[in-house]
């Protein structure tokens, strides 16, 4: 039996508004995407579970792989738009004995470095298929089955499943793998994965590891990527909240912690505080996933997406890109601010970087972007020659009370585990 | 439960079946030969991955921790299995909740095996093998391909990893313990934790979230608090490995120097995201480290890196549980030293916590233990009703060195970096000329472009590399020239001194003196114009005639240029 299935459900999709290749037409997608093409190409795919992803996607000469127009629907339930777009918004790379970063999307480009065929790497889409799209680029889907997602003493379990696309670029002989998870139950993530072949080499053993075989140190770097999200929760893209969740120790250091939502009201850039467990929630401002379907107070439950910063470790700052200091920015949307770094480079009279781009703009009633970074760090070591073992970077956010419940499981076992 | 004839994966639950299938092994085209380990062969693992690596272990079901991992060997492509780690458990599973009414220690207050182990049915395991504990499936192996090993314009690679998962019912909660081997060597530990909320409360609105179809009462906000125990065993002997703090600490112009310390006794210490602090666990015998590399460096010794990666999440609660101020423990190997926390109730002979076992032994030609611990803040929301949407946490014990080259790969590099040969130091006045050639080869015979920056006023680089022109400045340069064959670059850094004449603001520098100094902090007086080379002291700003006072850590032998008067003195 095939483990996945395809549906073009025209009709559903084109009443519903989500993903169709009439709704991916240029003239359909914001214009803040900024397509070069005539148009995206559409992707839709169901679980069995019943739970579906819609989305437009296109190839951007700068942020290579750029999903727009993302629907989600939950098993049982209407799909709901998520994001307008989501795209890398910049990669920096320095290595260590350099003063000066790379900024790979305004120097080389991840779409204008993406090869429009791969078929002589079958492997590259290995468990997975090509696919190709408007501009003959081709991307690779891969459909996963990831691990338990819900598990119950007594009942059958529930596992989770993923489809994901992949796009891969080339600059020098580095390799950028940028990829969009999509999981069953509503999570996204998206990743950036590092590889290719080691081509720089220093004579400064601060800055490099010996390599067998090699004459001089391989040196090692820092990289930086930051992401792109432009919420549309709901359909409604004037209204999404962002909401900064802490939790914070209580005064008398018992051990308690109160919980606060603080509604970001003007354009801001933040850090991670893993001590009070800082994350962000985007939320509709006017639906809940409630019986009333109404939203209410700040701490409802209104439909939305949590930003949650777990699988971040390492930060970068650097005097020369004040950009890099933040972990979380969100800024009103302006449909040039599109590159964290070197965005007038690509974008003539906008400004240049994202702390520019904040800079104190209210939030009311006005279409939102959130801007998010991570940071890793490469150290060669002799199993990264002669290729380098893939290094990740990525993170999650996940749908918080999109639903009502959870709408995994028959309604009988939500019932014995009540 | 029977072992599984297939190429990939052997899960010996038969002696006579192991026999049979060890011989199978040799007939294969990548045969291996498994290490003996210590344990029935009932309890052994045995796997063989595509690209000739593989992993040998124990496995044993506690009551406690549920399953201990022990005797772990690795063997990289086309080499002898090497042991890795004596045993790996989970020593701890903290679950404090917001309203700190409750803190569970599951691991000793329950135990995850025994009777909190799940009965695993097939919808468990699906492509997977199943395992016999005390009569019942109570884990689950597999070996399946994962997305990213490494990607070139000529070759490219999946992995494979060999999975072992366990559930463990507590409470609520139904926790996934599960470890993953990875073909180059790395090893993940993590839990998923499953099952449903736990606890609510009608008057706790600052520590939980109220849910639809249950509004009635808020369901608190909790940590899980996972504690791991890695008993590393690298090589030969259990009493040579080495735990270095590896950290990457930025200068004032942004370059970060990599620094390397060991500890040398007993520690707990902190995450430092900032200086991208990880630890390394290395081998300090060599008997896995390559012959041709000498080098004090121990980065370039074989061993495993935690880099602290899924620390967006910590809980910290100084006064009630001290040991949560810390991330990372190095302890001397201890058998009473078991758990995390609540130790003493089945060691009493031995501490409580971990802070308790940590006394200041020297770990040199000890045997070690490491501990590590992941946290994550558990928000409810309406999707964790009533079945609980499970969330993983874990952490990646990265193989750093354990192959000679990128496993699986041919090996084959059709293009070598070309190499720059430069001296380390120019000294110079102004007003000199000068014409240095760099001298540069590349096996390839490819045609070869230079680049500089940094370079002292006056000077240029020409097309052919030589550096030429008259010095019209004074002071220190940090000069660092490229060369690149288009695809590859070498890069060589020179520190420049070029002595300025009276009048400009320049004061002449005496002759460069070197100091071998030992491990330590000192202090360093001078007078200068301009702050010498070493990039540690490049955040002082120059002030001219002014005293300047710095500590330097200072690791190895290192050659500063000083002007005179000097003063040195350890502190």
């Amino acid at each position: 039996m095939s483990k996945f299935l395809f549906v073009f459900i025209v009709f559903w999709f084109a009443c519903t508004g989500v993903a169709s290749a009439d709704s991916c037409a240029a003239s359909n997608i914001d214009s803040d995407v900024g397509l070069h093409q005539a148009e995206a190409t559409s992707f839709e795919f169901q679980f069995d579970s019943g739970a579906s992803w819609a989305l437009c996607w296109h190839i951007d000469e700068h942020a290579g792989l750029v999903i727009s127009r993302v629907f989600y629907a939950a098993p049982s339930s209407e799909p709901r738009q998520v994001l307008d777009s989501l795209s890398v918004g910049q990669i920096l790379f320095k290595y260590d004995e350099d003063v000066q970063a790379e900024y790979l999307l305004s120097e080389s480009g991840l779409g204008a470095t993406l090869p429009q065929s791969r078929d002589s790497h079958p492997e590259e889409c290995a468990g997975g298929e090509h696919i190709i799209g408007v501009g003959g680029y081709q991307i690779c889907q891969r459909y996963q089955q990831l691990n338990h997602l819900t598990k119950v003493r007594r009942i059958a379990p529930v596992m989770r499943h993923e489809i994901s696309l992949h796009a891969q670029s080339q600059i020098g002989t580095h390799f950028y793998r940028q990829i969009y998870r999509l999981s069953e139950d509503g999570e996204i993530s998206p990743v950036v994965v590092f590889s290719g072949r080691i081509n720089r080499f220093t004579n400064d053993p601060r800055y490099g590891i010996k390599l067998k075989g090699v004459e001089n140190y391989a040196a090692s770097a820092t990289l930086l990527v930051n992401w792109r999200l432009d919420f549309n929760i709901n359909g409604t893209p004037a209204n999404d909240l962002v909401d900064e969740i802490e939790f914070t120790p209580s005064a008398n250091n018992d051990g308690s912690r109160n919980i606060s939502f603080n509604q970001l009201q003007i354009e801001t850039a933040r850090d991670i505080h893993s001590e009070n467990f800082r994350g962000w929630r985007i939320s509709d401002s006017t639906y809940s996933s409630g019986q009333s379907g109404v939203a209410t107070g700040s701490a409802d439950t209104r439909l939305g997406y949590y930003l949650d910063p777990q699988g971040s470790g390492y930060g970068y700052a650097s005097d020369t890109d004040q950009w890099s200091g933040f972990d979380f920015s969100v800024t009103a949307k302006r449909n040039c601010e599109k590159l964290a770094a070197e965005n007038d480079r690509v974008n003539e009279d906008c400004a240049a970087s994202l702390d520019a781009f904040v800079s104190g703009e209210s939030l009311s009633n006005v279409d939102t972007v959130v801007w998010y970074s991570m940071a890793r760090h490469f150290t060669p070591q002799m199993q990264d020659y002669p290729a380098i073992s893939a290094l990740p970077i990525g993170f999650k956010i996940l749908p918080f009370d999109w639903s009502a419940r959870s709408m995994f499981g028959s309604a009988a076992e939500q019932g014995e585990i009540q | 439960v029977s072992g599984t004839n297939c190429r990939h994966l052997t899960v010996c639950t038969d002696a006579v079946l192991c026999v049979l299938l060890a011989a199978a092994f040799f007939m294969l085209p990548n045969k291996v030969q498994a290490v003996p380990l210590s344990c029935p062969a009932e309890h052994q693992l045995n796997v063989a991955y595509d690209n000739g690596a593989g992993f040998d272990l124990c496995w044993e079901s506690k009551q406690r921790e549920s399953i201990v991992l022990s005797d772990i060997h690795y063997r990289s492509v086309g080499k002898q299995s090497i042991s890795i780690i004596s045993t790996l458990r989970l020593a701890q599973l903290h679950v404090a909740y917001d309203d700190n009414n409750i803190t569970y220690n599951d691991v000793t207050q329950f135990g995850l095996g025994g009777g909190y182990l799940s009965t695993l049915t097939d919808a468990d395991c699906t492509d997977g093998e199943l395992i016999d504990i005390n009569g019942r499936a109570g884990m689950c192996s597999r070996l399946s391909p994962v997305m990213e090993a490494y990607y070139t314009a000529k070759e490219s690679r999946i992995t494979q990893v060999f999975s072992l998962h366990s559930i463990s019912h507590v409470g609520a909660y139904s926790y996934l313990l599960t470890w993953k081997f990875f073909d180059d060597g790395s090893i993940a530990a993590s839990v998923g934790a499953a099952g449903s909320l736990q606890r609510g409360s009608a008057d706790s609105p600052l520590h939980g979230r109220a849910l639809e179809g249950a509004a009635e009462k808020f369901w608190l906000s909790h940590t899980h608090n996972y504690y791991w125990r890695i008993d590393f065993d690298l090589g030969d002997s259990a009493l040579d490995d080495v735990v270095s703090e590896v950290s990457y600490e930025a200068d004032a112009e942004g370059r970060r120097a990599r620094h390397v310390k060991r500890v040398t006794s007993e520690a707990a210490r902190k995450i430092d995201p900032d200086n991208m602090l990880s630890w390394f666990i290395s081998d300090n015998a060599g008997e896995v480290i390559p012959g041709d590399i000498a080098s004090n460096d121990i980065t370039q010794s074989a061993g495993y890196v935690i880099e602290p990666l899924a620390y967006g999440h910590k809980l910290v609660r100084s006064d009630i549980e001290p040991y949560t101020d810390f991330d990372f423990f190095v302890t001397k190997q201890n058998d009473c030293e078991r758990f995390i926390s609540e130790n003493a109730k089945y060691h009493p002979e031995c501490g409580d916590d971990i802070l308790e076992y940590i006394n200041g032994d020297s770990l040199i030609d000890e045997d070690l233990v490491v501990w590590h611990r992941i946290s994550f803040h558990h928000v409810p929301r309406n999707e964790d009703r009533l079945r609980m949407h499970s969330h993983w946490d874990g952490f990646l014990m990265q193989a750093r060195n354990l192959s000679m080259q990128t496993p699986g790969h041919s090996g084959v590099v059709d293009n070598s970096a070309p190499v720059l040969s430069v001296p380390d130091f120019l000294q110079h006045d102004a007003g000199d000329q000068v014409d240095i050639k760099l001298h540069s080869n590349d096996a390839d015979g490819d045609i070869l472009t230079y680049a500089a920056s940094g370079l002292p006023d006056g000077v240029q680089l020409t097309e052919d590399g030589t550096l030429k022109g008259t010095i019209t400045g004074g002071g220190n340069y940090r000069v660092v020239l490229r060369v690149t064959d288009a695809e590859l670059t070498s890069s060589a850094l020179i520190q420049w001194q070029v002595v300025g004449s009276s009048g400009n603001g320049v004061v002449s520098m005496q002759a460069l003196l070197s100091f071998k100094l030992t491990e330590g902090d000192y202090t360093v007086r001078f007078r200068t114009p301009d702050v010498p080379t070493p990039a540690r002291l490049s955040r002082v700003p120059a002030s001219l005639e002014t005293m300047v006072e710095l500590q330097l850590s200072i690791y190895r032998e290192m050659a500063i240029p000083l002007m005179d008067p000097l003063v040195l003195s350890k502190m």
